[in-house]
Formats: C-alpha cells, structure tokens, sequence
C-alpha cells in the first residue's frame, strides 16, 4: 500500500479510530500487527509469508542464541540467521543478477549456458525489513541486546507499517523498550505526526513527482543521442532532487504516522546536501542504513583499526555492498564504488593536510565552507549519472554531455521545466545550507503558530491540488 | 527508551487552521471550476479499465468493445444494450491507444466467447512504439498486476470522482495548471518536445462510456484548440537518418505485417470458441480525416485488417447514414451526436454479427 494513496488514508483512518477506541496495550499491539500485514498483503498477499519466515528465524535463533554458552554454537544459529534472511534477499533480488553474470562469463571463455530467464517479482521493502530483523540478531549475538521476551512485540518490530517497506532501518534496541508500555500520542504530539505526513507527502507528491519527475525521466530517458549541456545538468540536479524528496518523503512520511500512534521512529536524513565532505553527507543521507552499514559491516570488517589501507579496502567493501544493496545492476556498484573513492580520498587529504593552515583556514569560514559544501554537491551529483542512469552506456554519454565534451547535444527541456528545477533545486540547497545544524523541530519552534498552519494548509492544498498519481516511491524497488 | 521529541507549540490549533485553510481554498476551487463548466466525471484510468476488464468471462455472450477514443465516443453503449438486449458492453478501448494489445489480451481470456467489437482509428492499430503501445501496456500490467489496494483505491477514487468535479487530472491537476503558464521555449527544444495531447473534453460513466464535454462542441475555442493538437500526433515522424526512405518504407511494412498476423491469431482465437468479431471505423473530420487519408489509406490499413481476419467490418464511408455526422474536434462525435450514429449503426451491426 502506497502513502501517497487513497486507500492509505482510508486504511488510517479507520486504524487509528480502532487503535484508540481500545484500552488494552497487548489488544493495541496485536491490532498494529495485524494492520501492519494487510498494509503489506495489499501489495502482494503471498510475500507475507516472507515477513513470516524472516520473523520466525529470528526469533529462534536469537531466543536460542541468549541461551547458548559456546560460541561456536551462538556464531551457528547467527549464520542460520544470515543465511535465512540474506538467502531470500538473494533469491528475490539478486538471483536474475547472478544468473546474467554468470552467462556473460562463461560466454567469455566461449562457452554457453542458456537457461530460462527468471521471472521473479521483488518483493517490497525485502531489504529494509531484511537489514532490520539482522541488526536485531546480530546485536543479540554481539550482545549488544537481549532478545525480545514477547513474540509480539518483536512481530511488531519486523513488521511496523510506518517504516515497513521502505525505512527507517529501526534498531530493535530504539523499538522494542516503546513496546513495553502503552503508547498513546498526545494531542500535540498526534498533530505534530500528521504534520510531519503533510510534510513527506508535500515532498513526495508535489516536489519529486510533479515538480522534477518529469525532467528527470525527460533527460536519463533519452536515447536518440548526447544532450546539450544545459539539459543534462539539469537533468541530473532533478534526479538529485527527486530521490532527496521521495525519500526523504517516505521517511519523514513514516515518522510521522509512528507518531499518531505514539512510537518514535529515528530521522533518516539531515539536510544532506549541505554536507561538506562525503563522511559529512553519510551522516546526513539515509543514515539508518549507512549507520548499519558502519556497524554491522565496517566496523566487524577491522573499520580503521588496522591501519591505513585496510581501512580504505573495508571502506570500498562497504560502500560496494550498499551500492549493491540499492539494486541488482553494476552501475549501482559503481555509485557505491564512487562513494567509497571519495570517503577515502576525503580521508587521504585530512591526514595530509588536515593540519595545515590553509585547511584550515578553508574548513573555518564560511566562504570556504561553502565552497566545499558544492564540492561535494558537485561530486554527489556525479554519483547521482550512475545510480539513476539505465545502463553504462547512457552513463557515459550523459557525462560526457555535461562536460561539454560532444557538442550540438539536443536540447529536450521546455522551459518551464528548466524553471521548475531551477527554483525547486536552488531552494533545496538553501534550505539545506540554513537548516544544516537546525532539526526539523527546532526549525517548528522558531515559526509563529499561525504562520505554521498557513505553511501546513498550503501543502495540504497544494497536495490536493496535484490529485496525486500512483507513482511508487523510488525506494520500493530497493 | 528511545523518544522523538515534539516542538513546543499549539501544533493542534495550527492544524486546525491548516485544514481550514485547505477545505476554504478547495471548496473556493470547486466552486470556480464549476462555473467554468466542468462537472464531475470518473477519471478514466489504468484501474478503471481493470475493473472493467476484470468482467470479461464472467458470463457467456458477452459483448466487449477494444479500439481508441473513438469507439470510446462514439459508440453509445446504452443504444447497443436496448438493439439487443443485453448488458451495456464492456467498454475497454482506451484513448491515444495501439488496440493491438488490449485484444490479444482480452482474446487470451479463456471465459470470454461472445462479441467483440473493435475500433478503428487506423494510424493507431500500427503505430510501431511510443506513447500509444505505452498506453496498452501500463493498462495491461496494471491489470495482470492489479493489488489489492489498487482494486479497493479505484472505488474510493471513484466515490469521490463522482462528486468533485476539480478530480480532474488532465486538465485541473497541479501539473497540467503549471503547463498553462505561457513560457516560450527555446527553439532548438521545440522539436525534441513532445507534442501536446488534447486538453480536457469529455467526461465518462462508470461504464466507460465517454461523452463529449459541451465546451468542446462545434465552434468552440476548446474544439478548435484540440484540432490544433491531433495534426502532430497524427503525422507520422521522418525516417531516422540512418534509413533510407526504402529501408524505412521496409521497415514500415514488416511492422504492419507483424500487427496484422497478430490481430488475426487474436481474432482466430475468440472465433474458435464460439465468439463474434465484427470491426467499426467510426468518422472523422477535416484536416485529421485528410491526415489519416494520407498517412493511414483505407486500403493499407482497414482493407488488410478485413482481409486478413476474415472479420465483416463497418465502415462509416461505406454507409450515407453512418457518413452523415460531422466531428466537432475532428476526432470525435459530440454527445447527442454519438447517440444518433450509434443508432444507425446497429441495424449494420446486426446484419454484420448475423452474417459473421
């Protein structure tokens, strides 16, 4: 079920007037739970049995991992666990992909495989509730954590609606304490929620979809040849703007329905493209995944405890396992690739020249601040052509027109695209450079209550107005 | 215990404001584009046509209707109903479509033996890619993929289409509303664009059946706009310079070969079972009438399509009663029009379904 759908707000609407209509915290629960499945089964009823599977194992093997002594037995049931869940994630997602590669190498020793191409659907958010249910294993294994004494509460946590499909990457350790005791949102905090609802689907419905969708689509989706320069810059500035607002929509979406509900769900991004430098931009883009990442990736592969090029193989490691993540192609390898270049570069230069007094210089003021903040917007935004772009090919030819390098590209923007991104992008950025250390909250605070609601009225009616569509969020394919 | 914080402030009273403000501008918008002429109408999309095409098989002898606007206009469903005694067909044309897709599909379906009425608007039946190819897919996937929320939203959409007339995405939506700011492009873009598809100007029941909107009838500015708009996408594009005007002329007919062998497997399909094929052309005016003259002739397009069927059609040039009506737009009867040409058509209809 998407957000951005009348059915949604149905859905909703009638759970929350049961939700609160009840007075028993273990009924409540039971009732999230059972929502949460219909808010997955709307999409394809079968894949529950995914959620099922995933959350049955985890829950054994982390119950009978608590009870083990021996590690051999405990690093046991973890591998039952990663094999389980990574084993469906690979089956769902990467099983085309592997098969692929595996005909192009053979067929480059000149010999030939054919075997039916596989006609498999991905189911839904398969790897954010993938990621969540292993973070909740391993932090038992680690023991970080004790493992859930209810199974409820720990099938809510796997299953939660709100960042079911598509994130935040909840940790069982910030979920499941809330489950402990009734949740009920206060009124204040029931309207901050819809707000922050109002908030993400103004994102999604109004900026991604209508105001850069179409020029996005309109450059990466050409393909009678190079682009004026122009047009492909502003073509990828779109993409960059599209997949901030979708996303960040989504996430902001979700906290904001945990919170009409009384859960507190953690932010998922913070004005990322005001990040200077690219560790900067990882702790402001997709942090509950890049925080996995570090923590159930990184830091168990040596993170920068065993000197300098180790730390950079464990950072490229990394950063290719979250290109991949994103999806099953190689230019999404490469985006992670690129990333991964860049952080350790970014390392390379602080340790060179973190000391000297023109870094310095460069780091503390905000002029020099700036500049580096559109560095690494100018970098990211190359990161961006692979991630979005079909294929290599297309990559290529579309970097090659924003350099300027073939000239007499085709000019395929209206101008009223060029308008719409160039207003959308250029406040994004602006929003981002003055709220950079400002929460969303804080930022709240600041406005009259007045003038609140005219900004919230505005996006409600404006979210009206686009009579929306049934564009899925772009994450739904991760 | 993890716990977001909430901002200081009457976050409950600024949400009250909020909705007022929505609901006020809103129902202010309502209000306006009801005086502008709009009414409210079901919004024919990809999960309207699935919750039509969804009772195809259902029961033995029915009829169901494939082709383009057209049909969807100009064939009024009520008039079929009461010639024959039946249900209202199911309509299942969709506008600026390549049918070619929407019949293979519907001939796939086991369960349906009874009539089928395809429309033709001849470019369209062998248009290579693009939008109109496009079109038929996304309601197909839609349909073969069809959720369960996607079932359940279409009905709530249409409890609230049926009532706001500002549901109206083509023309009153965000987007389109943008689109209407008069930005002159740059004229190395203006090839590359594409060209405008029509603006608003028909509603359409639950049954599908379109009618033309009043604003749209002979001699208005809308009619006279949306005629502008049918000249490019009526008109082929040149040959890609890498072809030859043989090799593309080549090109051209293989591809009309290939959706010719195809219609005739689907026709043979619903034949074998027991169903009735019969094709309709429906009219059309002026210039466009002069376009399809010349880029889709009568014997390269509907003459190939009986021909190689084996199928009786209904061809409005054929018949003084069917040649008779005049389209405000070019493209389209007007609504008291329709009624009328579907009333003389169903006499040839009944003689071509007998003699089929």
């Amino acid at each position: 079920m998407l957000f951005n759908s009348l059915t949604f707000v149905v859905f909703f609407a009638v759970l929350l007037a049961i939700y609160y209509s009840l007075r028993n915290w273990p009924l409540q629960k039971s009732l999230l739970l059972a929502a949460s499945y219909v808010f997955y089964a709307a999409w394809n009823p079968p894949f529950v049995i995914l959620l099922w599977i995933s959350t049955l194992v985890d829950w054994f093997a982390a119950k009978r991992m608590d009870r083990e002594e021996t590690h051999g037995r405990r690093l046991a049931l973890l591998w039952v666990s990663l094999v389980a869940n990574l084993g469906l994630l690979g089956f769902f997602k990467y099983g085309g992909f592997v098969m692929e590669n595996f005909q192009n190498v053979i067929g480059f020793y000149g010999m030939t495989f054919e075997a039916a191409k596989p006609d498999i659907i991905l189911p839904v958010g398969i790897s954010f509730y993938t990621f969540q249910t292993l973070s909740y294993t391993m932090d038992v294994y680690l023991r970080r954590a004790k493992p859930s004494r209810s199974f409820l509460d720990f099938a809510l946590y796997v299953t939660f609606f709100p960042q079911l499909v598509a994130g935040p990457i909840v940790r069982a350790t910030d979920f499941l304490p809330q489950c402990l005791t009734p949740r009920r949102a206060t009124r204040e905090m029931f309207s901050w929620g819809l707000f922050l609802m109002t908030l993400g689907m103004f994102q999604k419905v109004v900026l991604a979809d209508i105001m850069l969708a179409p020029t996005a689509e309109t450059v990466f989706g050409w393909s009678k040849g190079p682009l004026a320069t122009l047009d492909a810059w502003l073509g990828v500035l779109a993409f960059s703007g599209q997949i901030f607002f979708d996303f960040a929509g989504y996430s902001t979406t979700a906290i904001g329905a945990a919170l009409c509900f009384g859960f507190s769900l953690p932010d998922n991004f913070r004005c990322p493209y005001a990040a200077i430098g690219f560790s900067d931009f990882w702790r402001r883009w997709h942090i509950s995944l890049s925080s996995w990442l570090r923590d159930y990736l990184y830091i168990p592969l040596g993170g920068n405890r065993k000197g300098r090029i180790r730390t950079d193989l464990n950072l490229m490691i990394t950063m290719l396992l979250g290109g991949l993540w994103h999806g099953a192609s190689w230019t999404f390898v490469a985006w992670g690739g690129m990333h991964g270049a860049f952080l350790a570069i970014e390392r390379l230069l602080k340790e060179r020249y973190g000391k000297a007094g023109w870094a310095r210089a460069l780091t503390g003021g905000l002029a020099g601040r700036i500049f580096l903040g559109l560095v690494t917007y100018f970098l990211v935004n190359l990161t961006w052509v692979f991630f979005r772009a079909s294929d290599f090919q297309s990559a290529h030819l579309l970097l090659l027109s924003m350099f300027g390098i073939i000239r007499d590209g085709a000019q395929v923007l209206p101008n009223l695209a060029i308008a719409k991104v160039a207003v959308v992008i250029a406040a994004l950025v602006i929003t981002h450079w003055t709220h950079r250390s400002i929460p969303v909250e804080a930022a709240a605070e600041r406005l009259p209550g007045w003038a609140h609601g005219l900004v919230w009225g505005t996006m409600l009616t404006l979210i009206i107005l686009s009579q929306g569509s049934d564009n899925a969020f772009i994450y739904f394919q991760f | 215990m993890f716990q977001r914080s909430v901002p200081r402030g009457k976050w409950a009273a600024s949400g009250l404001l909020a909705a007022v403000l929505a609901v006020t501008i809103i129902a202010g918008w309502e209000i306006q584009v009801r005086r502008m002429g709009y009414q409210p109408s079901l919004n024919d999309t990809a999960d309207r046509w699935s919750l039509v095409r969804s009772r195809v098989g259902d029961q033995p002898g029915q009829t169901v209707i494939v082709g383009s606007s057209r049909i969807m206009f100009d064939f009024d469903l009520e008039t079929y109903a009461a010639r024959f005694g039946t249900d209202r067909p199911l309509q299942l044309a969709m506008p600026g479509t390549n049918p070619v897709a929407l019949l293979e599909h519907v001939a796939a379906e086991e369960d349906f033996d009874g009539t089928l009425i395809l429309g033709v608007a001849p470019g369209l039946w062998f248009v290579p890619q693009g939008m109109p190819v496009e079109n038929a897919n996304r309601a197909i996937g839609r349909y073969d993929n069809w959720s369960p929320a996607q079932k359940f939203g279409v009905r709530v959409a249409g409890f609230l289409q049926r009532r706001l007339a500002f549901i109206e995405p083509e023309d009153l939506a965000l987007g389109p509303l943008l689109r209407r700011i008069p930005l002159k492009d740059r004229p190395g873009a203006v090839p590359n664009l594409p060209p405008a598809l029509p603006a608003y100007f028909a509603g359409m029941d639950d049954y599908r059946q379109a009618r033309m909107w009043d604003r749209c009838d002979f001699g208005t500015e809308r009619a006279k706009l949306i005629q502008q708009t049918w000249i490019p996408l009526f008109t082929p594009p040149p040959p890609p310079p890498q072809l030859s005007a043989e090799e593309f002329g080549e090109m051209m007919k293989k591809n009309t070969e290939a959706y010719l062998e195809r219609i005739r497997v689907a026709v043979d399909k619903v034949r074998a079972r027991g169903g009735k094929v019969v094709f309709v052309r429906p009219p059309s005016s002026g210039t466009l009438r002069e376009l399809e003259n010349k880029f889709s002739p009568r014997e390269k397009t509907w003459d190939l399509m009986l021909q190689t069927t084996g199928a009786p059609g209904i061809h409005f040039e054929d018949h003084p009663e069917l040649s008779a009506f005049e389209c405000p737009e070019w493209s389209h009867l007007n609504a008291a029009d329709a009624v009328l040409w579907s009333q003389a058509l169903m006499p040839f209809l009944e003689d071509a379904l007998n003699g089929s």
